[in-house]
């Protein structure tokens, strides 16, 4: 289970518009399976150029959305990617796939009515 | 001739704008990151602002190059295409009449980034994860540019018109206009091709400032000179040469063309009567006429006394008519 989640950070930053936020997390888990896909698919290739950009991309998103530690997470990969180091990247890579599943449940369910409030857009 | 109450009169000089009409304006934001583009749309057409959304660098470079691109421009460090300070780079690059403020967004934070930003023309940065307020703050900041910018602008515009026309007819003035007929002087003997210069006098005009008073001079001279410039050619020029006389110059005129086109500014002046509040005031001019054959050593100088001298010929002829001269 993700600890790090910084809703009240994240709140701040949108000024507090509690409905940005909800569609925000919505727009992001939109958006996150072609970013798994891009992780996956370029740690099997070793696209290290791929796999930076990804992790370089959810590390704005996560930090975004006051998700600290994903953001510590992808910018671990985003380190390891341009050291070319492919055991510590797919260790990266899972735990930060890990984080991101475990952080769906916790907003979701923080979120009040999660499925209608997230899918809402 | 005198011209103490001419503030009376229309000057039509370009006036500065009071305030951007268009603020809060629109916003150009290219940000490949769907939440950070979300973010900024939502925040944004909150306040009133219009947004244009892309998600890669070529594309923000195309739109912020069209003709009427957005002003305040905002850019994500990384994206496909063409990285911010790079669009920022190009942008800065290609010249253009209004300023566009330039905010990159960054991942980033280190001194040789900022400097790397900055450096490609970027106006100011924003560190991500940043907040509303704060990018808020950094579009005003934007705006208050833009402000300055257009300012400065109409107030270099009033100031160049000020320095090359005259200030009671809106026409050229003396100065422009010896420029003007040096570089049509140039031009004509370059092509080669004649150029016609026509020296134009008010008929008996010190009787109106005598008898009407000189702000009704003042009005007469104004008018005389919209006529003229509604009865020449848009590339032709006219000026005011001194107190009650005023040049055109006119090139490609061949054999009785010169003459013919005098006529037809003696006649566009005197078609109507002038009216003043106090009359109506028919008013005639007299017009010596010079055109320098391609072929011809000559100057301006010369131009202007062959005109002189057509032109006192005209008055001693009995004035409203026209007296025209081959050099």
């Amino acid at each position: 289970m993700p600890t790090g989640w910084d809703h009240t950070a994240a709140l701040e930053r949108l000024d507090g518009d509690e409905l940005l936020l909800v569609e925000l997390i919505g727009v992001f888990f939109d958006e996150y399976p072609r970013f798994a896909a891009r992780l996956t698919q370029s740690l099997s290739q070793k696209d290290f150029a791929g796999l930076r950009e990804a992790a370089h991309s959810l590390k704005g998103s996560l930090g975004y959305l006051g998700a600290t530690e994903g953001e510590a997470l992808a910018l671990s990969l985003e380190h390891a990617s341009l050291s070319g180091d492919s055991a510590l990247a797919a260790d990266l890579v899972a735990q930060l796939m890990a984080y991101i599943e475990a952080l769906r449940q916790l907003m979701v369910s923080s979120a009040g009515e999660p499925n209608d409030a997230i899918r809402m857009q | 001739m005198q011209f103490a109450c001419n503030e009376q009169l229309p000057t039509p000089l370009p006036q500065l704008p009071p305030s951007d009409p268009r603020m809060p304006g629109r916003v150009l934001v290219a940000d490949d990151d769907a939440l950070y583009r979300r973010a900024l749309e939502r925040s944004l057409v909150a306040k009133g602002y219009a947004v244009q959304l892309v998600s890669d660098g070529l594309k923000a470079l195309e739109h912020a190059l069209s003709p009427d691109a957005p002003r305040l421009i905002v850019l994500d460090w990384m994206m496909p295409g063409l990285p911010g300070p790079e669009v920022c780079r190009r942008l800065r690059a290609t010249p253009r009449e209004h300023y566009q403020y330039l905010l990159l967004l960054t991942a980033k934070h280190t001194t040789s980034d900022i400097v790397e930003g900055l450096e490609a023309g970027a106006d100011d940065y924003l560190t991500k994860p940043f907040n509303v307020p704060e990018f808020f703050a950094r579009i005003h900041v934007g705006e208050r540019m833009i402000n300055l910018h257009d300012s400065l602008l109409a107030a270099q515009k009033a100031l160049r018109f000020q320095a090359t026309h005259d200030p009671l007819t809106a026409i050229w003035n003396r100065r422009a206009l010896f420029d003007l007929l040096r570089a049509e002087l140039e031009r004509a003997q370059r092509r080669p091709a004649p150029l016609s210069l026509f020296l134009i006098d008010l008929d008996h005009f010190k009787r109106v400032n005598d008898e009407l008073g000189h702000l009704a001079g003042d009005a007469i001279l104004h008018e005389v000179a919209q006529r003229l410039s509604a009865a020449v050619r848009v590339y032709d020029v006219v000026g005011r040469y001194g107190g009650e006389e005023f040049i055109v110059a006119a090139a490609d005129l061949e054999a009785e063309r010169p003459y013919q086109f005098a006529e037809r500014l003696r006649l566009a002046v005197n078609a109507s009567p002038v009216r003043i509040p106090q009359a109506e005031v028919a008013i005639t001019i007299s017009v010596g006429v010079a055109t320098t054959n391609s072929s011809a050593e000559c100057c301006i100088e010369k131009l202007i006394q062959t005109a002189d001298a057509a032109l006192y010929q005209a008055k001693a002829n009995g004035r409203n008519r026209v007296q025209a001269v081959q050099i």
